[in-house]
Formats: C-alpha cells, structure tokens, sequence
C-alpha cells in the first residue's frame, strides 16, 4: 500500500472512530476554510476567480499542500454564474466579488395557506419567481433560464466533487463526507428566504397557527433534500446550520423549531446518516435540546461556554468548533497555539471531538496565515490520545 | 411523500403513463427517476 493511501486510512479511521463515539488515535484537524480564504490567500481576485471555477483545483491544491488537514476543508455554493442567470435577488456579487446574500421575501403573508396546502407548487409557481426575476416571464424564456441554471449547478457542484476527490486522494485525506446535503431546520427554511427574518419575527406574534403549518409543511421538504437518493453511502454526515434559534424565545423555540427539527434529524439517523449541526451564534440555552437528539450528533459551536457543552452534551455527542477565529487575525503565533491548547484541555479528553474553528476564516485579511498554520500542526502533532 | 404537480414519484409517474410497457419500464425507471430527485434538489438548493 502506498504511503499516502495508509495515510488516509489512518486518516479516515480517526473519524470514523470519533463518529462511533470511540477515542481516536487523535483528535482529527478539520478545519473549514472558504474558498474566498484560498482565492485571496493564492492572489487571485474573488471576482474573476467565482467566475472560472476551473481554477477551483489549482487554488485547492495550494491550501491542501501549505495547511495541515485530515479532511478536505473546501466547498463553494454561491456560483455567480448560476445566480446571474437567474436574475437572483438573494445572491448578488458585490463589487469585490463576494457574493451578497440580501434580505428577500419569497413568500407573501397571503400566501401562507397556499404554502401549507401544497409547499413544493406553492415554490414553483410563487417562489422562485419573486426570488428569480429571470423565472418571472413567458414559459417559453423561463424553460431556458431554467435549463441553463440547472446545467450551471450540475456543471459546479459536479467539478467540485471531482476535485475533492482527487486532491483527497493526492494528500492522503479522509474519505468521509460531512457535508453530503445542506438541508435547513424547517423553521429556518420558512424563516430565510420565504418570509424573511422581519417578517417571520412578526408572524410568530401575530399568526403562530400559520407559521406553525408552514413549517410542518416545509419539514417533509427539507428531510427528502437530505436525504440520498440511492443507498447511504458510509461515512457520510448530512450539514444542517441552525439560524433562528438565538432570535427566539425559548417557549417559541420549542413550539416553532424544535419539533420538526428534531423529526428530521431523527429521520436522517435512521436512514444511516450522521448529521452534523452548525450551532450558529450562541444557543447555549438550547443544550438540554441538543442533549436529546440522537445519539452522537456532531455539533459544530459557534459562541459559548465549551466546559458547559462538554459538560451537557459532549458524553452523549460530538463536539467541534469554539475556537475563535478572530484571534488568528489579532493574536501572536504564541497566542493562538497557547488558545489551542486551552481548547484541547477542554474538549478532547474522553473523544467525541474534532478540531475546527468556530467558523471558518472569511476572507484572507481575518485570519493571518502563519496563525492558521501554527494551530492546525500543533493540533496535529501534540493532540494525541 | 411530496404531493406537487411538479414532482413525481416513479409509481405516480407510472400510474399517469399506463402505455408504458413492463420491458420499458424496466430499462428506463432509474434513470428517469434520477432526473426527477436532481431536478428536486436543485430547486431546494435554490432556497437554501
């Protein structure tokens, strides 16, 4: 066997043994890091670069060779070519090429029962065209916009996984697949780009029935969009990143997001998914909520207390994230390794934990690399169970 | 299951096509029915 295959054995086994919730050889690096991170760190204009993903192996092959990783930590959605074939409102680049993600409002209030009696037709014929001014003409334009997007998306998304695949293979990098589908909570599925975090805010008050039925209507939606359309492939964990939960009050929480929520990541751990939850901001409140789902669901933190989640959820689950990527921008080398080691103390003992960021660093000038360097091989070389 | 005028399952697909034969709908069910959940996930992508 080749070195670098034995190496993403090696590799594939840590996770699979921190998925399993047994204790690794170590605790494994899987750092994220945007492709706009690479874009810039590479030199190359975000603008341009969006435009000609075909560069997208040359830019990942340079952060596979000059970072430390045990998983492939790239992936890119927002293709403008795709949004400005459409004529999106959500999705627009910005004058440095980054692409914007403006507030929209898919679904109107008096849409609300069209929604809830059919969501998938309510989407097709109310939705996307609000959202996708190039979806709003005659039939005939309309089909070849459509066409064109759907080829567009195939044509990325079908690069992407190619290269992941062969830069996985070339650097000896696990073969496990955390971000197989990118479902919402059903809540956040209404909340986002239907009705808008304004206007959900409002509804919650003023028409809970309503919200509720939307969001018992959207859930079947967002389980079928994880779910794969063949058999489970091993090794592979299904991302759903939870938006609304620190905007809301606990009561509202548990009548309007968790139920359905939790169907779904239940029905995805049935299928033989894992499923990996993105905390976003600070839902410290809500881990007696996480602390019952399914049995080792990767939670992927944000903000917070990481000794309080070690604590109350970390026997049962996986836990990632914590570490602030704000301070490879402001710390020292010192700093940002001695932060590492604070983390480590906290949430590796016992398993049950992978090495990532709060978040991954945005854009080149918040995180400095020879930080991002410095924690990603001390986290390799020193976190050894 | 997903009740839509624009999603079909292969058995609803089947129910409103009685004309196709056995032999045809052997050789062609999986890869219709790939298109049908592609087109699916592409249109929820759209929303996410």
């Amino acid at each position: 066997m080749s070195d670098v295959k034995a190496l993403a054995e090696e590799r594939t086994q840590m996770l699979v043994d921190v998925l399993a919730g047994r204790i690794p050889k170590r605790v494994p690096v899987c750092p994220t890091i945007t492709y706009e991170y690479a874009v810039e760190y590479t030199g190359n204009s975000l603008f341009e670069a969006f435009w000609h993903m075909e560069n997208f192996e040359k830019i990942s092959d340079v952060i596979c060779r000059d970072f430390y990783v045990d998983l492939f930590p790239m992936n890119y959605l927002r293709f403008p070519a795709l949004y400005k074939t459409l004529g999106a409102r959500n999705w627009v680049q910005g004058s440095n090429g980054f692409m914007q993600h403006p507030e929209v409002v898919g679904l109107l209030e008096e849409e609300y029962d069209e929604f809830i009696e059919s969501p998938y037709d309510c989407i097709m014929e109310k939705v996307l065209p609000r959202i996708y001014t190039n979806l709003n003409t005659d039939p005939v334009t309309r089909s070849i916009v459509l066409a064109k997007a759907f080829k567009i998306f195939n044509d990325e998304f079908g690069n992407i996984g190619a290269v992941t695949a062969k830069l996985s293979a070339k650097y000896g990098l696990a073969n496990v697949n955390l971000f197989s589908a990118a479902p919402s909570a059903p809540f956040d599925f209404v909340a986002d780009q239907l009705r808008g975090f304004r206007n959900i805010m409002l509804d919650i008050r003023r028409i809970p029935e309503k919200v509720e039925a939307a969001v018992k209507a959207a859930a079947p939606l967002m389980t079928k969009m994880g779910l794969p359309a063949g058999p489970t492939p091993p090794n592979t964990a299904v991302f759903i990143p939870m938006h609304m939960g620190p905007f809301m009050r606990t009561a509202d929480f548990e009548r309007f997001y968790y139920p359905t929520f939790k169907e779904m990541v239940e029905n995805f751990v049935k299928a033989g998914l894992h499923v990996l939850l993105f905390v976003e901001q600070d839902m410290m409140r809500y881990l007696d909520h996480l602390n019952d789902l399914p049995e080792n669901t990767i939670m992927w933190f944000e903000l917070g207390d990481p000794k309080l989640a070690k604590e109350k959820v970390g026997k049962k689950h996986i836990i990632t994230g914590f570490y602030p990527v704000t301070m490879l921008k402001t710390g020292t080398v010192e700093q940002c390794v001695d932060k590492a080691k604070e983390i480590l103390d906290i949430l590796a003992p016992g398993g049950r934990y992978f090495f990532n960021f709060d978040k991954a660093p945005l854009t080149f000038d918040t995180a400095k690399p020879e930080n991002l360097k410095a924690v990603l091989e001390y986290v390799a070389q020193n976190a050894n169970y | 299951m997903i009740e839509s005028k624009y999603y079909k399952t292969w058995e609803q697909y089947m129910a409103e096509h009685p004309e196709i034969s056995e032999r045809e709908e052997k050789a062609m069910s999986s890869r219709m029915q790939t298109y049908e959940e592609m087109m699916f996930g592409f249109v929820m992508f759209l929303l996410i």
